[in-house]
């Protein structure tokens, strides 16, 4: 049986070809070639790392040093006649504080040439009540509210986020995300970016890695997870009796290594799971003292060092 | 408020560049400026006041009694010549002054909040050339500065016209009238790219302000000194508009100097020549200092 030809992969939306940035001195990013298509695709990185520079470079706010980055088939950095399809989400506030949300997001579509859809993008971020106020008066989440009614009033097929959930609360965070998805299942590209690991993998399943201006790894959830569960993890209990806290410990498994310092205990495993679900066990059956728990090494920080190591 | 998917109905329409996008952030800069309470007082102050002083500056002049006695124009021998542009000259060598004022009011925000606010990835994300967006600031400042410096050139003419006891006066004042207008027209170009200028230097619209007012009493200064050194006296060169013109009238040493810069119409050719040279110096010099920091503000 002759299997059935599979469907040509999309067209990316966006490409970088061997595209690098830099600051006088300052490397913003190197090397950096990526397809990105339709979809939300998830830039990860911690701070410094060039996610910033990849969006400007990606929205045609900065010129790329080397290489080629192309949106839509063309340079968006020359043609600004592209960036009628994008929409732009920053990181910073970027507000008229004397302006009302209205007379804001109304005054930035209508650069788009669709004022009139203001109303309809502040309605979709669940700010039309306040719309009317001053932007001054805004919480932080309303105004990543009015940032992003700004990006999606014209409808765009490349909506550029950079750290959008940053000052949202719970509820909106999930809102935030569950909007990604109503672009993706319209065909829409979504770019997001975060440094904060878990937030990206609510939202796709497409991750780009960036660390130190390297594109260090690209590829879905599972993919990365797998990078980084191949990598111990470290955790620090604290406990007055510490050596048979340390001895019920590595009879666990996943453990692959266990330091007594000055009242703690450092764990290091590849099953942290494991390690929280036991010790509660420990200290009621055995009755070992523990004061205190802590991941040691959980911030991102630690887990590029991992992966680059 | 949660956000609202099911209500959102999807955009049929087609996003698209609007050739008027630097009209556009003309406009909503000059709402914004005018929204605020106290500049709205300081714009009615530095444009109804100077109206007003002109059209009765100029009343007066024409009845005799003005800033220019008619014992004065009988002494310098000045009875044929044209009040209205003696007017003109007058209150362009004031008016030029307060532009420098003005200007930090209304001009030396425009780039320095955009900076400090992180707003031009906002402009620089849409279907906006750089052209449009400095053009866009440009003709807002201007728009106030126009205020300033053409508005009372209006005005005055229009109360010569009221007043007028003979015919014709509106036709025969007309040079002399566009004349003046074009005057002011080069100001507010001379003044607005002087203050975006400056404006693109700094975050921070207060230091903005300050350096323009800076250069405008340093050139006002110069402009003095120089004047003096040269043993030709002016009076009232006291902004960098006023500066340049008169610096250049007193180096090409203009025979009977007085009479010629009483006339307004007269000097003018001279007048257009160095104020266009400044003009194309001052522009040069913006739009080279928003190249420069443009790699800048967006980084």
């Amino acid at each position: 049986m002759i299997p059935e030809p599979r469907p040509p992969a999309p067209p990316p939306i966006a490409t970088f070809e061997h595209a690098a940035k830099w600051y006088g001195q300052v490397i913003g990013l190197v090397d950096a070639t990526v397809q990105i298509g339709p979809g939300v695709t998830g830039l990860l990185g911690p701070n410094g790392a060039g996610k910033s520079t990849f969006l400007k470079l990606l929205t045609g706010q900065l010129q790329p040093s080397q290489g080629t980055v192309r949106l839509l088939g063309a340079d968006p950095f020359a043609t600004t006649s592209v960036h009628a399809r994008l929409g732009f989400l920053p990181e910073q506030d970027a507000f008229y504080e004397d302006m009302t949300g209205r007379a804001f997001v109304r005054f930035l579509a209508g650069l788009q040439g669709c004022a009139e859809r203001a109303d309809e993008a502040l309605q979709r971020v669940g700010l039309t009540e306040a719309a009317g106020r001053k932007i001054r008066t805004y919480s932080k989440g309303m105004r990543q509210r009015v940032k992003l009614a700004q990006a999606i009033a014209h409808d765009p097929q490349v909506l550029v986020l950079d750290e959008p959930l940053t000052g949202m609360d719970p509820v909106a965070r999930r809102q935030m995300i569950d909007l990604m998805r109503d672009f993706e299942r319209r065909g829409a590209t979504v770019v997001v970016s975060s440094h904060i690991l878990h937030e990206v993998e609510a939202m796709t399943d497409r991750v780009i890695l960036l660390y130190q201006g390297r594109v260090r790894a690209v590829g879905t959830r599972e993919e990365i997870r797998g990078l980084l569960d191949k990598h111990p993890h470290q955790i620090r209990v604290q406990t007055s009796r510490a050596r048979d806290v340390a001895r019920a410990l590595l009879d666990l498994p996943g453990v692959v290594g266990v330091r007594v310092d000055d009242g703690s205990v450092h764990v290091d495993t590849t099953d942290p799971e494991a390690v929280y679900d036991r010790l509660p066990r420990f200290v009621l059956e055995e009755g070992l003292p523990v004061d205190g728990l802590e991941a040691a090494d959980v911030g991102l920080d630690a887990i590029f060092d991992y992966l680059v190591k | 408020m949660p956000i609202d998917i099911a209500s959102y109905r999807r955009w049929e329409g087609r996003a698209r560049p609007t050739p008027f996008s630097a009209l556009a952030i003309a406009t909503t800069m000059v709402r914004r400026r005018m929204r605020l309470r106290l500049v709205r007082w300081i714009v009615g102050g530095f444009t109804v006041v100077p109206c007003v002083f002109a059209m009765l500056a100029f009343y007066a002049s024409l009845q005799g009694e003005g800033p220019i006695d008619r014992s004065t124009v009988d002494r310098l021998g000045l009875a044929d010549v044209n009040m209205l542009g003696i007017l003109n000259f007058l209150f362009d060598q004031m008016a030029g002054f307060f532009a420098m004022l003005f200007a930090a009011l209304v001009a030396a925000p425009l780039i320095a909040e955009d900076r400090r606010a992180h707003a031009l990835p906002l402009y620089f994300s849409r279907p906006i050339g750089h052209i449009e967006y400095i053009v866009g600031k440009a003709a807002s400042a201007a728009f106030f500065l126009a205020l300033l410096l053409v508005l009372p050139r209006v005005c005055m003419y229009l109360v010569e016209v009221g007043f007028s006891e003979t015919d014709g006066t509106a036709m025969r004042q007309m040079p002399t009238f566009l004349a003046s207008c074009a005057t002011g027209a080069i100001g507010v170009v001379l003044v607005t790219s002087i203050g975006l200028g400056v404006s693109s230097l700094t975050e921070r619209p207060t230091y903005a302000a300050l350096t323009l007012l800076g250069v405008g009493v340093i050139m006002a200064g110069l402009s003095f000194h120089l004047a003096l050194a040269l043993g030709k006296p002016s009076l009232l060169a006291l902004s960098p508009y006023a500066c340049v013109q008169r610096i250049g009238m007193e180096l090409m040493v203009i025979p009977e100097a007085l009479r010629a810069e009483m006339n307004a119409l007269s000097v003018m050719p001279i007048r257009a020549a160095w104020t266009g040279v400044s003009i194309w110096t001052a522009l040069s010099l913006g739009v080279l200092v928003l190249r420069v920091r443009r790699v800048e503000v967006v980084t």
